[in-house]
């Protein structure tokens, strides 16, 4: 195993991991502000993807332009999804919860294979092609661009959530239902926002992993459960540790998939997720509540 | 009064375990009268069952949502195979050795979750990691088979757990059912059901008054462990095929909570009333429309079910019974005489 | 809990008595086409693939082909031994998952169906012929590559396509002509359940008798959605030819990052390969496509009647016929000259047609189909593909060949 092989390992494990981030940032925002674990985020993600898809092929719209649309897109979908199936079961038992995210996933992936059939589709951008050398380590185009995304993605939501009096109002519905309540927040209003813009990470990550990747009504499933692992490592909640644990989790799989024999590479990121659980079980940064 | 309560308390009891009797008496006839097609539903019913009511011990009595059954399940039907097909050793004695070995598998689990304090969501995400663990483990392990599985040679040995007729399998998966569905319900009015549901409710109240919640969390967790290996046995004799997905994906774990989850989580007849009416929807909308839309419509009952019953179907008539004698003894002098069974519906 | 356990208890009585009452009164009247000698006027063939799920690309196809065979039968006439009687394609969705294989083969066979095809997932395979032996239901396999489905002595079950062996040893065979003096060394990358492991334990085992090492022997999942560090493990054994077996998303996803990361190898091939046959293949990858072989099972370019299917089918259902597809055709060709040969709806006469099918009117590159003993059709072989000038070509064995082999690739 020679020293550029780990450096590209390195480097490849971040870029992924960046994206891995997007996913899991909204999937936390959303824990955060209604301790739901949402099973239908893979499946907003596939949606994000078509759109992209669908916009590349029928509008020739570059797939880095087209992520608005799948921003507001998803929004929209989100929060209608939260207004009409979430918010009467913000009480339930969590079992529920998760038995009806899983029922929206069942849904909206039958949805696109009814629509749009099941075939894997993929887009073909010339300029994305070849990668970039640098030294010996290679750098794929998309996955940068992606990278590069998500940062400036975190980076704005970062700004609206703790700077403006929207986010102020997320922020209290989430740390104090009632108090928020009390206060004059219209929690019912600010949930539905709040699932609004979890959905529409999944959908601007679903745009960005399109460019390297492929979608078909099922893909969801492939990034759903290391969200999950991202999002706890990160402390569920917290988003910030969202996107660290994406890094850490991208490194751990490209290092292992490299060093250790077999398929055992996620093996080794879902023994992370239960060390981690273990021993510090809001995340390594903290999050919200400890017991959902 | 008190007398008259006990006789009555009493009276009820009987009635309700001959309806019980009858009730299981009538699906023991039933393959005498329908044909192989209804019979593989039945099958697959009861399997339900079964599986469901597993969860139920841990996940609805005790309060520890399980989102990773498929460790025990797929724990109890590898070794089982195992054991039978590298030591030729009958599935009758090895569904116990894979028991025990969920059961320690839950043990671990559960020490180590509880050890550390997880709970709701965090410690169903953590019995989902255990399930991904063992997946890819048997995946990548050579001596079970890997990525290949296990064929399970065929045979028609009743010894070897093999019949020759389907409708053995379905006695065999019938009686599993109904002893755990008469389980539940003892261990609910038994002092360690009590004690669980104390748990469940307020676990800091129960730790209180003395309970151990500790020690029977772990009780509750290794039991539920041990019975859902028996139906992962159940399973590789059954359909004789077993591969890592099969025995520890996702999948089996989802299938395995939902007919409790639409029946009403923690009730007796929660898991039976959700398997009896699952099965003929997923036919239903599988048989009726294409295959597709039947997913959405699927999936779209569930989520109306979730909605607007959210303590089940069960939980939905216990509601209607309850409202009903409080209505009763609202308009009526006449206390505990609930001569309304027949005109319930 | 008691008033519950009542009234709950009167309520599963009530479920049990209407399961009763409508296993009864509905659905009588299927039982009719299974009888022999009836002269029924159409013949319902059930099939179960993978429709919903992450399989259901591959389902489809197969389940279009078999549709597609059909309606030739029927636009030429029907089975004319049995009056005309058309053939009609009941559809059956078994989610990938052997539990919905068994319940679709008994829907299936319930609403009349005599012969039963599938199942495109070996597990699923596994339980469906199963259950069609149980009901003693011929069931011809359409795609599903374990040998062992046919090694438990079923009377029911035959395949048409060759199995993981057969292919594996072919490609054994092949290299063993193929290979040149410059070329030492091979790599194989798998995907890391039943099918890409099949292949890549046989090739393990027999590799050495073709004079290639193996020097590096990379599973991967096929959920993952990055294979760098993979590819990179590959490029530090420094292998002569990559050798890839696995599904469509996966191995594409391989080739990309191969040339992402500018690894140079001199040949990549497949065993079976998901993408490597798949003409969408090469839409996407361009002539990063070019010179990739793959052994695998294709339709004849030499027999007139492959292009017309082809085009057909394009036309039909608005994709290229892909070489899984390729065995829905076939396999539901072969269905109209067994039911031809039988004369009859009777499942035993049909399973008696079954094991003396002597088929030649086929697209595939073999000789006539022919069952053995245990159901496997004896003239089954892969040939090798090449794509050259974006178009996937049959170079091998040269009876079949519609170009010349480039092997080793030329280097850029």
């Amino acid at each position: 195993m020679n020293i550029s092989a780990i450096f590209q390992a390195i480097t490849d494990g971040l870029l992924m991991g960046g994206v891995y981030g997007l996913v899991a940032v909204g999937l936390t925002l959303i824990f955060g502000v209604m301790q739901i674990v949402n099973f239908a985020h893979g499946a907003l993600m596939m949606l994000g993807m078509y759109v992209t898809y669908w916009a590349f092929t029928l509008l020739g719209i570059n797939p880095y332009v087209s992520i608005l649309a799948s921003i507001c897109a998803l929004f929209l979908v989100g929060f209608i999804l939260q207004r009409f199936f979430l918010d009467p079961i913000l009480n339930a038992p969590q079992h529920n919860q998760l038995l009806l995210t899983l029922g929206i996933m069942l849904v909206l992936e039958n949805l696109a294979l009814v629509l749009w059939s099941p075939d894997f589709r993929s887009i073909k951008v010339e300029w994305l092609e070849q990668g970039i050398l640098l030294g010996s380590v290679v750098l794929n185009k998309p996955r940068l661009l992606a990278f590069v995304f998500t940062l400036a993605i975190t980076a704005v939501l970062y700004y609206v959530l703790k700077k403006t009096e929207l986010g102020r109002a997320i922020q209290a519905a989430s740390q104090e239902r009632e108090g928020a309540h009390l206060v004059g927040v219209n929690v019912r209003h600010i949930n539905g926002i709040a699932f609004g813009i979890g959905a529409a990470c999944a959908g601007a990550a679903g745009s960005l992993i399109m460019p390297f990747y492929f979608v078909s009504p099922g893909v969801g499933h492939v990034f759903l459960l290391r969200a999950f692992v991202v999002a706890i490592l990160g402390g569920l909640g917290n988003f910030g540790g969202a996107l660290v644990g994406g890094l850490i989790i991208g490194l751990t799989e490209s290092l292992s998939a490299l060093l250790l024999p077999g398929s055992l590479k996620e093996m080794v990121v879902y023994l992370l997720f239960v060390g981690i659980l273990l021993v510090r079980p809001t995340g390594l940064f903290g999050g919200g509540r400890s017991n959902g | 009064m008190a007398e008259t309560r006990t006789l009555a308390k009493k009276k009820k009891r009987v009635v309700s375990l001959a309806a019980a009797l009858l009730a299981l008496l009538a699906a023991a006839l039933l393959p005498q009268v329908i044909d192989s097609y209804y019979l593989n539903l039945l099958i697959i019913t009861a399997y339900g069952i079964y599986l469901a009511q597993c969860w139920n011990i841990m996940s609805g009595l005790a309060g520890q949502f399980s989102f990773g059954h498929a460790t025990f399940f797929g724990l109890g039907a590898y070794t089982s195979s195992l054991l039978f097909t590298k030591a030729g050793l009958t599935p009758w004695v090895g569904m116990f050795a894979g028991g025990a070995v969920a059961a320690l598998m839950g043990l671990f689990i559960g020490f180590l979750a509880f050890r550390y304090q997880l709970k709701g969501h965090y410690f169903a995400l953590a019995t989902l990691a255990f399930a991904e663990i063992l997946r890819v483990l048997a995946l990548n392990w050579r001596f079970v088979g890997g990525a290949m599985g296990i064929l399970i040679p065929l045979g028609n040995k009743p010894a070897n757990f093999q019949f020759p007729e389907t409708v053995h399998y379905y006695y065999v998966i019938l009686v599993m059912a109904a002893l755990i569905t008469f389980l539940v319900y003892k261990l609910g009015s038994s002092k360690l059901g009590l004690y669980l549901v104390a748990i469940r409710e307020n676990e800091e109240a129960a730790e209180a008054m003395g309970v151990n919640s500790f020690k029977y969390k772990l009780i509750a967790v290794s039991i539920s462990a041990f019975l859902t290996a028996l139906g992962g046995t159940f399973y590789a004799q059954f359909y004789s095929y077993l591969d890592p997905e099969l025995a520890f994906g996702t999948a089996v774990s989802v299938n395995i909570l939902t007919p409790a989850i639409i029946g009403g989580v923690g009730t007796v007849w929660g898991p039976v009333v959700g398997a009896l009416v699952l099965t003929p929807i997923a036919e239903l909308t599988r048989g009726l429309l294409s295959s597709g839309i039947s997913m959405i419509v699927y999936g779209l009952i569930i989520i109306v079910v979730i909605i607007y019953l959210p303590e089940g179907i069960v939980g939905l008539l216990q509601k209607v019974w309850r409202r009903r004698i409080i209505f009763k003894r609202r308009t009526t002098v006449v206390e505990n005489k609930p001569g309304v069974k027949k005109g319930g519906f | 809990m008691s008033k519950a356990f009542r009234l709950v208890s009167f309520f599963v009585s009530l479920l049990l008595a209407g399961t009763l009452l409508a296993g009864c009164g509905t659905k009588e009247k299927p039982k009719e086409s299974g009888k022999a000698g009836q002269q029924a006027t159409e013949i319902k063939i059930g099939a179960i693939h993978p429709l919903t799920g992450n399989l259901a690309y591959e389902g489809k196809a197969i389940r279009n082909a078999l549709e597609l065979a059909f309606e030739e039968v029927n636009a030429a006439g029907g089975i004319k031994s049995l009056g005309g009687a058309k053939l009609k394609l009941i559809d059956g969705d078994n989610q990938g998952s052997p539990e919905k294989a068994v319940t679709e083969v008994q829907r299936l066979v319930k609403e009349g169906a005599v012969i039963l095809t599938g199942c495109y997932t070996s597990s699923a395979t596994f339980a469906a012929t199963q259950e069609a032996e149980k009901l003693k239901t011929p069931f011809v396999v359409t795609i599903a590559s374990a040998p062992n489905i046919l090694e438990r002595g079923f009377k029911y079950s035959f395949r048409v396509q060759p199995n993981a062996n057969v292919f594996a040893k072919n490609f054994i065979d092949y290299m063993k002509e193929l290979v040149t003096p410059d070329i030492k060394t091979a790599a194989i990358m798998h995907e890391d359940t039943l099918f890409g492991t099949t292949f890549a334990d046989y090739i393990e085992k027999h590799i050495g008798e073709t004079g290639l090492k193996l020097v590096a022997r990379v599973p991967y999942s096929n959920q993952s959605p990055n294979l760098t560090a993979e590819i990179n493990k590959v490029a530090a054994a420094k292998p002569d030819i990559l050798i890839g077996t696995g599904y469509y998303r996966d191995q594409t996803l391989m080739v990309k990052t191969l040339k992402e990361q500018k690894v140079k190898v001199k040949a990549i091939i497949g065993i079976a390969n998901g993408a490597f046959s798949d003409p969408k293949f090469i839409d996407e990858l361009g002539k990063d496509a070019e010179y990739i072989m793959d052994v695998n099972y294709c339709h004849n370019p030499k027999n007139s009647k492959s292009k017309e299917v082809m085009e057909k089918y394009q036309q039909k259902y608005g994709s290229p016929l892909s070489s899984h597809a390729v065995y829905g055709y076939v396999v539901g060709k072969l269905i109209a000259d067994v039911l031809e040969r039988a004369g009859s709806t009777d499942k035993e006469k049909i399973r008696e047609a079954l094991t003396k099918t002597n088929f030649a009117d086929h697209i595939l590159p073999n000789k006539e189909i022919r069952f053995n003993e245990a159901g496997e059709n004896v003239n089954a072989a892969g040939v090798i593909t090449q794509i050259q000038n974006g178009k996937k070509l049959v170079v091998y064995p040269g009876e079949y060949a519609e170009a010349k082999l480039i092997f080793p690739m030329p280097q850029q």
